[in-house]
């Protein structure tokens, strides 16, 4: 074997290494799109782990209205990739209603699940409530009503929701796939257009 | 290859439609508090404009070309700030778009093959928007408002330098030619009778554009330099005096870019030093591995494929070309430089503002010229269906980034429409 085929080779070991180790995955963001918010205050993601099965403590992402994107946005990090157990929403502890008209679920730059608000507020995706008023969708309309009361207002996620979560962390691995592609690729290419 | 009058005509509406738009950004952009138009027109303009205040607006904006026209205008023609700034954004957006024809046409001259009347100006004005592949399922930007492009509107002084980045490139890859080949005619510049003006020329090229924003220079320069340096130990180790013959020939290539290279330290020394830059002890840090890369999106892997599609594709249909050329290597330096400057380095108190990315935009820019450069030049030995149909698809991955760009632009002047 030539000295040329013995770097190819080892180029190649490299990139297929680099598609298959995993890296770190990216952190996955829950962002909600609202078209109303009375109060500007804070929403938080309270989640149960396999070590820690109750809510509470420290395993509380919060997230911050943001009127000028309307949008609502928890970023949970990577490393709970694959260990969330349970989730609750939180809603502000005021009397008020609440309008959403969609749901994103976001890894690693790419928007990995999306819901109409609708379908994400349906029983499909909640267990249970708390100090939750009524959730309305009228038909007329794309929007999903969420009345909360001042008395410590939550929704419980489904396990279907927090499985859906679970599986939002990206890996990277299509981006690192399109890139070994391509290094590999303009060798290849390089090598047979210089031959011909 | 013949230049006729519907040719003129074409290049000069693209060239005012370019002006047009960048003047009009101008105009968008300074509805908005927290844009970098805000700061260089309401912050640092006054701040150039007084007396009192000239040695600190100085210091906050050590490259001053935009500025001082922008005060040209509104000093002699009593223009009010804003409109003067517009104009001023405009006339570097029709720079570019000049240096960008002169780019193409002479590429296209060079293979002395006849091109349609629009093509020239359409690749130019093209050049002068394209931005990033993008679409709301591949959310790659977290700020929208900064993407990491090549043609970043959002900035003034970094829109500047373009023009004097197409010109350093074109410069340096005759200058090249002809270091390395007495026969060497040249394909931008007449070089054949010798290269003393173009070392000048480039000499003020790279000083201009250090004026306008150094950071294209901190670049280009280690990238040339890089280039010159290996092309050296090569040359030295054939062991038959090449190797000093050459270093000759680096030093004298090296004189030119001293003048540029000490504004640059004067304007760290304003920047950094004497407290230009704002925020209280502000200086340059190295970062963790991509930290700051990582603050305008989650995938930076993915943020590169999306902003270099056209030029990845015609690296893959034109291997050869690319990556023999000196255009494809000097621009694929440069990328390099640029990429390990944005990966590690940061303003301390500012990291957020992501100035060292600036360089790696504009080897993204250069990136993009190499590209267009080796599908105009590439020769085909045979007529092959195959070969074309991935000419015309790379022709079509050019055309999408200048749809995104067009589409960056009514975004930005919807505000006003």
């Amino acid at each position: 074997m030539n000295k040329k085929k013995i770097l190819y080779a080892g180029i190649a070991i490299l990139l297929i290494a680099f598609c298959v180790i995993p890296f770190h995955s990216s952190n996955c963001i829950v962002r909600l799109h609202y078209s109303d918010i009375d109060e500007a205050d804070s929403f938080y993601l309270l989640y149960a782990t396999k070590e820690e099965a109750e809510f509470g403590g420290d395993k509380t992402i919060e997230a911050f209205v943001n009127p000028e994107g309307h949008v609502v946005e928890f970023v949970i990090p990577s490393e709970l990739n694959g260990d969330i157990t349970a989730l609750r929403l939180d809603f502000p502890g005021v009397d008020q209603t609440v309008s959403f008209d969609s749901v994103f679920v976001l890894s690693g730059s790419v928007v990995r699940k999306s819901y109409g608000a609708n379908r994400f507020f349906s029983p499909e995706f909640f267990t249970g409530t708390n100090g939750i008023d009524a959730i309305q969708t009228p038909s007329t309309e794309l929007y999903t009503y969420i009345v909360t009361s001042g008395n410590d207002p939550y929704i419980v996620l489904s396990d279907k929701a927090v499985a859906m979560i679970n599986k939002g962390f990206s890996s990277y691995f299509v981006t690192k796939l399109l890139i070994s592609l391509f290094i590999g690729g303009c060798i290849f290419l390089y090598e047979k257009e210089k031959r011909s | 290859m013949n230049v006729k009058k519907k040719d003129f005509a074409a290049a000069i509406i693209f060239g005012l439609l370019t002006a047009y738009l960048s003047y009009r950004i101008v105009e968008a952009e300074l509805s908005n508090m927290v844009s970098d138009y805000t700061g260089h027109v309401y912050v640092y303009l006054p701040l150039l404009l007084k007396k009192e205040t000239f040695t600190q607006g100085l210091g906050a904006a050590p490259y001053f070309l935009w500025h001082f026209i922008t005060i040209a205008g509104y000093k002699l023609f009593g223009i009010p700030l804003e409109y003067a700034a517009g104009y001023t954004n405009g006339l570097f957006g029709i720079f570019t778009y000049i240096t960008v024809y002169f780019f193409v046409y002479s590429l296209y001259k060079k293979t002395g093959r006849d091109v349609g009347a629009i093509t020239i100006p359409l690749i130019s004005f093209g050049m002068c928007i394209l931005q990033p592949i993008s679409a709301k399922w591949m959310n790659a930007w977290i700020l929208d408002a900064a993407p990491i492009t090549p043609n970043p509107l959002s900035n003034p002084t970094y829109l500047a330098t373009r023009g004097f980045a197409v010109l350093a490139f074109c410069l340096v890859l005759d200058i090249w030619g002809k270091q390395e080949s007495d026969d060497y005619k040249g394909i931008f510049f007449k070089v054949e009778n010798g290269l003393t003006r173009y070392y000048i020329a480039l000499s003020v090229v790279l000083l201009l554009s250090v004026l306008a924003k150094p950071t294209f220079v901190e670049m280009f320069i280690p990238a040339v330099g890089i280039m010159m340096l290996f092309k050296w130990a090569g040359e030295g180790a054939k062991k038959d005096g090449s190797g000093r013959k050459y270093f000759g020939i680096l030093f004298k290539t090296f004189l030119t870019a001293v003048p540029a290279i000490l504004i640059v330290f004067a304007q760290f020394l304003m920047y950094f030093i004497f407290g230009g830059s704002y925020g209280e002890g502000g200086s340059v840090v190295v970062t963790p591995f991509l930290r700051v890369w990582r603050m305008f999106t989650d995938n930076v892997g993915l943020s590169i494929i999306l902003a270099l599609l056209f030029v990845m594709f015609v690296m893959l249909i034109r291997t050869v070309t690319f990556i023999d050329s000196n255009a494809g290597r000097l621009a694929l330096t440069c990328f390099g430089v640029g990429f390990l400057q944005a990966a590690f380095l940061g303003e301390s108190t500012k990291l957020g503002h992501g100035d060292f990315m600036w360089p790696l935009m504009s080897a993204m820019f250069l990136l993009f010229l190499a590209a267009v450069a080796a599908l105009v030049l590439h020769k085909d030995n045979e007529d092959r269906p195959v070969k074309d149909a991935l000419t015309f698809t790379a022709w079509t991955i050019f055309a999408l980034h200048v749809f995104c760009g067009v589409l960056l632009i009514i975004e930005e002047l919807s505000v006003k429409l």
